[in-house]
C-alpha cells in the first residue's frame, strides 16, 4: 500500500473514530460513572495516536498520547468527569479535526490552540505525570490484572527502506507495548553497519518480543495491520508455554473474566472459583451461580458478551472506496439494460420454435440472478444510520447550552440499515430539523417547569424500516406549534383569506412553504418554519417524502419517509406519442378506461374523472410534456392513477408497455429543471425513457389547478 | 556537543549523522543535549547504537544530556541502556 492510500485509510478512519468519539463523551457527561464508555473513549484515542503515529502525524500522535495519559486517569478514577473536563476533550477533538481535515492544519494559529489545549490537559495531569504514564506502558502494566492472559512472540523485522513508507518501527514498537506488559525483549542489532559505514536513512534495527496481554491476538494484529504486507511479522501465540492452565477452556475462563471486570466477582472469588474449576472440572459459570456470586442473568448476559467477542474476533472486514461499489452498480446496471434488449429479441422470437422458447426460459434465470446481485450489492450499500444519527449528540449539546436549554437527544433504531448515499444527503435536513426542535421547539428549563414539565427537553431521533421504505423521525416534546400565529402569517403573506375555513393540516403545510422561511421572519412562531422548505426539497430529492405533526404545548414530530434505493426503481414503460415515459410501480395505484360520461371539468379544479366513488384530478401527460399523443380524448386513452402524499391524480397516457427494473441515470439540472422528471433510463432497444416524479408532478398539477 | 532539534528524526538523520561523525572525529567526548526533543524514531536509535559502538572502539565516549523521560524509554525499547 503506498504511503497515501495508508493515509487516505487513515484519514478515514480518524473521521468516524471523531465521531464516534464526541458522540461517547456526551454520553458520558450525561452518564458521569459509565466506566464502558470511558473505556471507549479510551480506546479511542488510543487507536487514534497508533494510527497517526503510522501516517507520520506525530503532532497528532504527541497530542493523543497527552488525551490518553488524561483518559487514563479518568479510567482509574483519578480525575471526576465534569461538564469542564467534557468541554476540554471536546476542544481537543476540535483541534484534531482542524489539523486533519482543514487548512488551519499546522498554522501558527494551530498551535497556539494546541498549546493551549495542552497545558489545560496538564492542569488536569501535572507534566510529570504525563511522562510517568508513558513508562506505565512498560513498568505498570507490569501489574497482573486478574484474569486470564495470553503470550505472544513477536518478530519484528522492518524493510531497511521502511522509513520511506513514513513508517517508524519504534512507534509500532511503542504501540505494541500499550497492549500488553513486556516479558522479554531482545533487540536485534547485528545488522547496523558501523557508523561511518551505515546509511543512516535505513534500518537496521529488529526486535524479538514477548508480551503478556489480556487481549486477543486481533489486538496484536491491529498494531501490525499497515505494516505486514513488506515487513517480516510473525505473531506466535505461546501461551501453552507460559501458563499452567493453558488455554484448553478459554470461553470458561473468560467469563470469568468478564464479571470481574463488572466488578459482579471479586479477583479473590474468581481465584477461589478457578481453583474449584481445576478441581472438579465443572463449567466457570455453573461454579459461580452455585457459590451465589452472580446470578444466573449476570452469567448469561457475560456469555452472550463473550459471543459478541467471539464474533467480533472472527469477523473479516474490508474497507472498500464506495466509488468501487458505485461503479459495480452502474455496471450491473448496463447488464440489466443488456438484459433488456435480449428480452426484446426473445419475445420477437417464436415461442413454438425450441430457441424462442429456450431463450425466453434462458432469460427468466439470468433475470432472477441478477435481481439477486442488485439485492446483494445493494445491501453492500446499506449501512447502520445509528453513527449518524450519534453525531448530532454533540450539536445538540453544544446548541443546548448556547441557549440556556437542557436537552437530551434520545436515538432509537440506530441500526436501522439504508443507502449511504441517503444517509450522506439526509444529514443536513436533519440537522435543520434539529435546530428548529432546539431553537424553536423546546423551551427553556423555567417555563417546562412551569407548564408541568420536566426541566430537560427531549429531542428524540427515531429510524424503522415499514413496507418497503425508511423512515425517520424527528420528535420533541416542546411547546408545539401555534397554529393560530402559522394562521396569522398564512393570511399576511396571502396564502389564506381573511376568513378562508384552513383544516390542522393545512395550516401545518404552510410550514413547508418557502415564504414561510425567510430571514424576515425571525420571530416567536412556536416551534417550526425556519428553512422547513429547503428540508422539503431535500427530501424529494431523494424521491421521498416529509410531514409534520404537532400538538401545541407537547411537541413536535416530522416524519421523513424514503426510499430504501436511489439507483434502481420498478417502473412501468407507457407510451405517449411516439416516447415513452416511465411512472414508479410504488406510486401507481391502479389503471384505467374511463366512460366518456366519467370524465367531468369542475371549475376551479379543471378536468376530473371518476374513480372508485371519488373524484381525482387528470392530467393529459402530452399536454404537460409538450408533445403529440395518439389519444387526446382519456375514453380512447388510458389513464393511470397515482398517488402521492395523499393525493391521487389520474394521468392520461397512450398505452402501457409492461414493466421493467430501471436503472436511473440521472440528469443534469438544466435538463430536470421540470420537477415532473427526476432521472432517465436507457431501454433495452436503446432508447432513452424519461422518469416521471410522481411526487413533482401532483404538486405541478396542484399549483395549476389552483391558479385556475 | 551536538543540540539536537525538537524535531529530531528520520528526515534530519543524515545532518545528524554527518555532525556525530565530525564530532568523534575531533573530539574525545561527544555531548549529544537531547533538552526539548519530545519523542524520537528509530532512525535516531540506531544512530546512538552506533555511534556509541564507533565512540568505543576508538576509546572515546558518547555523552547523553537532558534525555526526556519518555525519550529515554524509547531508548529503552531499542535496547540502548541509560
Amino acid at each position: 500500500m503506498s504511503e497515501s492510500a495508508i493515509k487516505e485509510v487513515f484519514i478515514s478512519e480518524a473521521k468516524e473514530i471523531i465521531e464516534k468519539l464526541e458522540s461517547d463523551l456526551v454520553q458520558l457527561e450525561e452518564n458521569e460513572g459509565d466506566q464502558e464508555i470511558v473505556n471507549r473513549i479510551f480506546r479511542s484515542f488510543h487507536t487514534l495516536k497508533g494510527s497517526s503515529g503510522i501516517v507520520g502525524l506525530t503532532s497528532i500522535y504527541n497530542f493523543s498520547h497527552k488525551l490518553e495519559n488524561l483518559l487514563d486517569r479518568v479510567r482509574s478514577g483519578d480525575i471526576a468527569v465534569d461538564n469542564s473536563l467534557i468541554d476540554l476533550i471536546l476542544g481537543s477533538i476540535d483541534w484534531i479535526r482542524d489539523e486533519l481535515f482543514t487548512e488551519k492544519a499546522d498554522t501558527d494559529e494551530s498551535k497556539s490552540a494546541m498549546n493551549a489545549l495542552q497545558q489545560r490537559i496538564l492542569e488536569y495531569t501535572g507534566e510529570e505525570k504525563a511522562v510517568e504514564a508513558g513508562e506505565e506502558e512498560e513498568t505498570g502494566r507490569a501489574k497482573p490484572k486478574a484474569g486470564v492472559y495470553n503470550y505472544f512472540r513477536i518478530k519484528a523485522r522492518f524493510a531497511d527502506d521502511v522509513f520511506e513508507t513514513g513508517i517508524d518501527p519504534l512507534m509500532i514498537i511503542e504501540d505494541l507495548l500499550t497492549v500488553g506488559t513486556l516479558l522479554t525483549k531482545n533487540v536485534d542489532r547485528e545488522q547496523l553497519p558501523a557508523l561511518d559505514a551505515m546509511n543512516p536513512e535505513r534500518c537496521y534495527l529488529s526486535w524479538d518480543l514477548i508480551i503478556k496481554t489480556l487481549e486477543p491476538v486481533d489486538k496484536i494484529n491491529d498494531v501490525f495491520m499497515f505494516v505486514r504486507d513488506r515487513n517480516s511479522i510473525t505473531i506466535e501465540d505461546v501461551t501453552a508455554s507460559f501458563s499452567g492452565r493453558g488455554r484448553e477452556l478459554p470461553q470458561e475462563k473468560r467469563i470469568g473474566e468478564i464479571l470481574l471486570e463488572k466488578g459482579i466477582i471479586s479477583e479473590a472469588e474468581l481465584d477461589a472459583v478457578l481453583k474449584y474449576h481445576d478441581s472438579h472440572k465443572t463449567k466457570i459459570g455453573d461454579i459461580i451461580v452455585k457459590k451465589g456470586l452472580a446470578s444466573e442473568k449476570d452469567v448469561k448476559d457475560a456469555l452472550e458478551e463473550q459471543e459478541k467477542l467471539k464474533k467480533k474476533i472472527e469477523l473479516n472486514t474490508v474497507r472498500v472506496d464506495t466509488n468501487r461499489l458505485d461503479n459495480i452498480l452502474n455496471l450491473l446496471g448496463e447488464i440489466v439494460i443488456g438484459q433488456s434488449s435480449l428480452n426484446r429479441i426473445a419475445d420477437e422470437l417464436d415461442d413454438d420454435k425450441d430457441t424462442g422458447f429456450q431463450l425466453k426460459n434462458a432469460l427468466y434465470g439470468l433475470d432472477r440472478i441478477t435481481r439477486e446481485f442488485q439485492e446483494q450489492i445493494m445491501s453492500i450499500r446499506m449501512i447502520p444510520i445509528g453513527p449518524s444519527f450519534e453525531q448530532f449528540r454533540r450539536f445538540v449539546r453544544d446548541s443546548a447550552h448556547e441557549r440556556g436549554k437542557d436537552i437530551k437527544l434520545v436515538i432509537e433504531g440506530g441500526d436501522t440499515e439504508l443507502d449511504k448515499t441517503v444517509i450522506e444527503k439526509i444529514s443536513d435536513p436533519l440537522k435543520h430539523m434539529i435546530r428548529n426542535a432546539i431553537d424553536h421547539g423546546i423551551e427553556v428549563p423555567e417555563e417546562r417547569e412551569a407548564a408541568g414539565k420536566a426541566a430537560a427537553g427531549l429531542v428524540t431521533l427515531r429510524a424503522y424500516h415499514q413496507e418497503g421504505n425508511v423512515f425517520i423521525e424527528v420528535l420533541d416534546d416542546g411547546r408545539g406549534v401555534n397554529l393560530a400565529k402559522v394562521r396569522s402569517r398564512a393570511v399576511e403573506r396571502g396564502l389564506l383569506k381573511e376568513d378562508e375555513e384552513a383544516s390542522r393540516e393545512r395550516l401545518l403545510s404552510y410550514l413547508f412553504h418557502p415564504g414561510f422561511s425567510t430571514a424576515d421572519r425571525v420571530d416567536d412562531l412556536s416551534g417550526r418554519g425556519v428553512g422547513m422548505d429547503v428540508v422539503k426539497t431535500n427530501i424529494e430529492e431523494l424521491r421521498g417524502t416529509v410531514e409534520l405533526k404537532s400538538e401545541e404545548g407537547k411537541g413536535t414530530t416530522i416524519r421523513i419517509k424514503l426510499p430504501l434505493t436511489l439507483a434502481i426503481i420498478d417502473g412501468m414503460l407507457v407510451s405517449i406519442g411516439r416516447n415513452i415515459y416511465i411512472i414508479p410501480l410504488l406510486s401507481i395505484v391502479e389503471s384505467m378506461q374511463p366512460k366518456q360520461e366519467d370524465v367531468k371539468t369542475v371549475e376551479g379544479k379543471g378536468e376530473m374523472i371518476s374513480f372508485r366513488g371519488e373524484f381525482v384530478s387528470l392530467a393529459r401527460l402530452y399536454d404537460l410534456f409538450e408533445i403529440d399523443a395518439r389519444h387526446k380524448n382519456p375514453w380512447e386513452g388510458l389513464v393511470i392513477v397515482v398517488e402521492s402524499a395523499n393525493t391521487r391524480i389520474g394521468l392520461l397516457v397512450d398505452d402501457l408497455l409492461g414493466q421493467q427494473q430501471i436503472v436511473i441515470k440521472s440528469l443534469d439540472n438544466y435538463i430536470t429543471r421540470s420537477r415532473s422528471i427526476s432521472g432517465a433510463a436507457i431501454l433495452g432497444d436503446g432508447k432513452v425513457a424519461l422518469i416521471v416524479d410522481i411526487h413533482g408532478l401532483v404538486e405541478d398539477i396542484m399549483d395549476i389547478n389552483s391558479a385556475r | 556537543m551536538i543540540k539536537l532539534d525538537s524535531d529530531i528524526g528520520v528526515k534530519k538523520i543524515k545532518e545528524f549523522h554527518a555532525a556525530i561523525i565530525d564530532e568523534l572525529r575531533s573530539n574525545d567526548e561527544v555531548l549529544i543535549d537531547f533538552s526539548g526533543v519530545e519523542r524520537i524514531d528509530c532512525s535516531v536509535a540506531q544512530l546512538i547504537i552506533a555511534s556509541g559502538r564507533a565512540a568505543r572502539a576508538a576509546g572515546k565516549t558518547i555523552k547523553l544530556k537532558s534525555v526526556p523521560r519518555f525519550v529515554k524509554y524509547q531508548m529503552q525499547i531499542c535496547g540502548i541502556k541509560i
